[in-house]
């Protein structure tokens, strides 16, 4: 970051009768990609608007490169800021190159015309964003996605120090989803533009932005790298369904589930208790969230790998201290929420002195009648840290009824027979 | 490299608009023809060479014995040349007004009476007309300076019921406007019914027409019309900017509310003139942008300049029409260019229309 090029400080925007903005505070530095994400009617849209000028936030400063813009004219503003909004006209006919010239009207004098330099100007534009082929074709005969690009083309020929786009991928097939937001983050980082923009796709955003910012009811409900922003919590809390984020690639990858049942809802939801750790539980744990049963996962180190994965994906846990051997509080603690489930799911989950008590789990559920189920067809002492303890003890749960499973498909297809099960013997 | 060869050949190929230089040349040179006819035709045929020295001659630009009487002379220079100028003068406006408000309103159905300049002018006269108002300022009768204060009452009580706080939403202007345009025509019927006597003369105005014009009309209406078109013709720009829609507009430089008041101000004013010199006529406002949009686009440096002569040429050829067609009796301007341009504009609608 070199030099800040968008400062919000307290802004706060109602329409007459409803409040939008209430008190946002954010910058963002020339060459920063800045994605701002938000359920419907989080004020994303009023946002980018009170950094344009385009309205009058009631209180609170809009500073762009360090002016004030309230004091700056239109002509002004559009001298440092260009806009990609949604409400763009293209009911007259001009050709796409008289479109995006038009980006160069804040820089030409009131009796100039367009300067060669201007017409070079728009045809790079035009050419980054793929429409200099059709630069004499009428706008009004363009399809959505290249009306879109021919706007971001403007935009680009408007020279601007801050560039602000109201979803920039709208309408766009995925192809030039992506090559715009490459685009928008080469702008940011070669031409030290600070670049912020609505998104609705997440992954998009948190694919390519340097920070995101969450909205939600008129504030800023979490800002920060997409790491940091884009979490299961943050998303679900603002957007009101249960979301699911998965840190497998690198940064944040996010897919939605159904909305989040209800409390009553909540209580019917089959409970599984998974035993895993050290990373073998996370395609389970993510097929099982995906099929909607309630997880309960444990006893995890703090810290551990699939504890994170619980955390991003919303799991509870029976946690224990990092590096600590699990303890039999936390055994009992775990028998219990096992007793509670409609079955027990064992990873390839190797076992050692520090983890060895959480067998005794996996016994306990077997003693009072629960079904439980080993995944990985491999022989148990590839897993055994234990001098053999750990293969006995295995090779007991199977004799006594724990059935092996060699993928996901197959454990939804046990639990699923479990539910049924457990549902006809209780009526 | 090759690929931007063949952007190159395809960005040159542009569309089938013609060359604005050609346009306005040939719409100034027909204009200055009509202008020419104008001043010849008539009951007294004077021909156009002898109209084109005469008009030199007195400019001081010719020196030559005339060869024309001075009853030609004075039929030239004080009935058909002023009745010419004014038609010119009207034409402009109404044309230029006409693409402006197509332009701020992004909307082509748009004319230059849609904030009630004409139903607000029509009252005016009718009222001066009927009550007999007989206050002549600057050499001009009561009636065009009743029908100018109609029509620009009447836009700035428009433009004032349809402010929302400081802005001015388009679609409430329009509405507005028609509703109190229904509101002012239902009070000129009104006061035709009670003035019966005189119906026949307020009927015959609000049809719109020029004879009987002189320089006085001319001096009257060229200040408002001339301020009001040049104003216009140097928003061409931002009219531009205006048809990408306001918030465009903004994020390119425009101050929307500032350029809309200069707009609207500029355009009553040239269309209350228009209407206070000519009365109501209709067709010329709303078709001549039109049509002339469809040949050069709507870049406004170009469509402006174009429309403001088409119009010109336009009102001077119906003018002719009115005052020729059915001999020493008149018919009424608005009737001549809602019969001739109705059809003509259906047809450029079909031809042009077909070619998208």
């Amino acid at each position: 970051m070199s030099g800040v090029g968008i400062r919000v400080e307290g802004v706060e925007f109602s329409y007459p009768a409803r409040p939008v903005l209430r008190g946002v505070t954010l910058d963002a530095g020339r060459g920063d990609l800045v994605g701002v994400l938000g359920p419907n009617g989080s004020g994303k849209t009023t946002l980018l608007r009170a950094i344009s000028g385009f309205l009058k936030p009631q209180h609170g400063c809009v500073y762009i490169e360090e002016t004030d813009i309230s004091g700056l004219r239109p002509r002004e503003i559009a001298q440092r800021v260009s806009v990609v909004g949604q409400s763009s006209v293209f009911e007259f006919p001009f050709s796409v190159n008289e479109y995006v010239l038009f980006g160069r009207e804040p820089h030409v004098g009131p009796f100039q015309s367009y300067s060669a330099r201007d017409r070079a100007l728009a045809r790079e534009a035009m050419e980054w964003t793929g429409v200099l082929d059709m630069a004499g074709r009428p706008v009004t005969e363009l399809s959505g996605g290249e009306q879109r690009r021919v706007l971001i083309a403007r935009a680009l020929a408007q020279q601007p120090k801050v560039l602000l786009l109201d979803e920039p991928t709208q309408g766009l097939d995925i192809n030039y989803q992506v090559q715009v937001m490459a685009l928008l983050r080469s702008l940011a980082r070669e031409k030290q533009v600070a670049v912020v923009a609505v998104l609705h796709d997440i992954n998009l955003a948190s694919s390519y932005c340097d920070r995101v910012v969450l909205m939600s009811q008129g504030t800023i409900w979490a800002a920060g790298s997409p790491a940091a922003a884009i979490t299961s919590e943050n998303l679900s809390a603002v957007y009101g369904s249960q979301i699911t984020v998965s840190l497998e690639t690198g940064r944040p990858f996010v897919w939605p589930l159904a909305p989040a049942p209800a409390a009553s809802d909540d209580a019917g939801t089959p409970q599984v208790f998974v035993v895993g750790g050290g990373g073998t539980a996370q395609r389970l744990l993510e097929t099982l969230v995906l099929a909607r049963f309630r997880v309960v996962a444990g006893v995890l180190n703090i810290g551990d790998a699939d504890w994170l994965l619980c955390r991003s994906l919303g799991v509870e846990t029976v946690d224990e201290e990092p590096f600590s051997p699990v303890s039999a509080s936390r055994v009992e603690e775990a028998k219990h929420h096992a007793r509670r489930s409609c079955a027990l799911m064992l990873t390839e989950v190797p076992f050692g002195p520090g983890n060895m008590r959480n067998l005794e789990i996996v016994d306990d559920a077997l003693a009072s009648g629960k079904p439980v189920a080993v995944m990985g067809a491999e022989d148990f002492e590839s897993r055994d840290y234990t001098d053999g303890r750990a293969k006995q003890a295995l090779d007991r749960a199977v004799a006594a009824g724990a059935e092996r499973l060699t993928d996901e498909a197959q454990a939804v297809d046990f639990l699923r027979r479990c539910v049924e099960w457990a549902e006809k013997s209780s009526s | 490299m090759s690929r931007q060869a063949a952007g190159g050949g395809r960005e040159g190929r542009r569309d089938t608009r013609p060359k604005p230089r050609a346009v306005i040349g040939l719409l100034l040179a027909l204009t200055l023809c009509a202008l020419l006819a104008a001043a010849s035709t008539g009951a007294t045929h004077v021909g156009p060479r002898t109209v084109g020295a005469m008009v030199l001659d007195k400019l001081g630009l010719l020196r030559v014995s005339p060869w024309w009487s001075e009853v030609d002379e004075a039929i030239v220079f004080d009935i058909r040349l002023p009745r010419a100028v004014l038609a010119i003068l009207v034409g402009a406006s109404l044309a230029v007004c006409g693409a402006a408000f197509q332009g701020l309103f992004r909307n082509v159905m748009a004319d230059p009476f849609i904030l009630g300049v004409s139903p607000g002018a029509a009252l005016g006269a009718a009222l001066a007309i009927v009550l007999k108002v007989d206050a002549r300022l600057f050499g001009v009768s009561s009636i065009p300076l009743f029908a100018f204060a109609g029509g620009l009452i009447t836009s700035a009580l428009v433009y004032s019921l349809s402010r929302v706080r400081s802005l001015v939403p388009v679609h409430t202007l329009l509405l507005t406007g028609i509703a109190v345009g229904s509101v002012l025509s239902s009070l000129t019927s009104l006061v035709m019914v009670l003035g019966q006597r005189d119906l026949y003369q307020v009927f015959f105005w609000i049809m719109g027409g020029l004879g009987g014009r002189t320089w006085a009309h001319v001096s009257m209406v060229l200040p408002y019309a001339a301020l009001g078109i040049v104003v216009i013709l140097l928003s061409a720009r931002e009219l531009n900017l205006m048809l990408l829609g306001e918030e465009d507009a903004f994020h390119l430089g425009v101050g929307v509310e500032r350029t809309k008041i200069k707009i609207l101000v500029a355009a009553s004013l040239a269309a209350s003139a228009a209407v206070a010199a000519a009365g109501v006529v209709g067709f010329v406002g709303l078709i001549v942008p039109h049509a002339v949009r469809l040949i050069v686009g709507p870049d406004h440096r170009v469509f402006l300049l174009s429309a403001l002569l088409a119009g010109s040429a336009t009102l001077l050829a119906a003018d002719m029409v009115a005052r020729s067609a059915f001999g020493p009796q008149e018919i009424p301007l608005g009737v001549v260019t809602a019969l001739l341009g109705a059809p003509f504009f259906l047809f450029l609608l079909r031809t042009k229309g077909a070619g998208k």
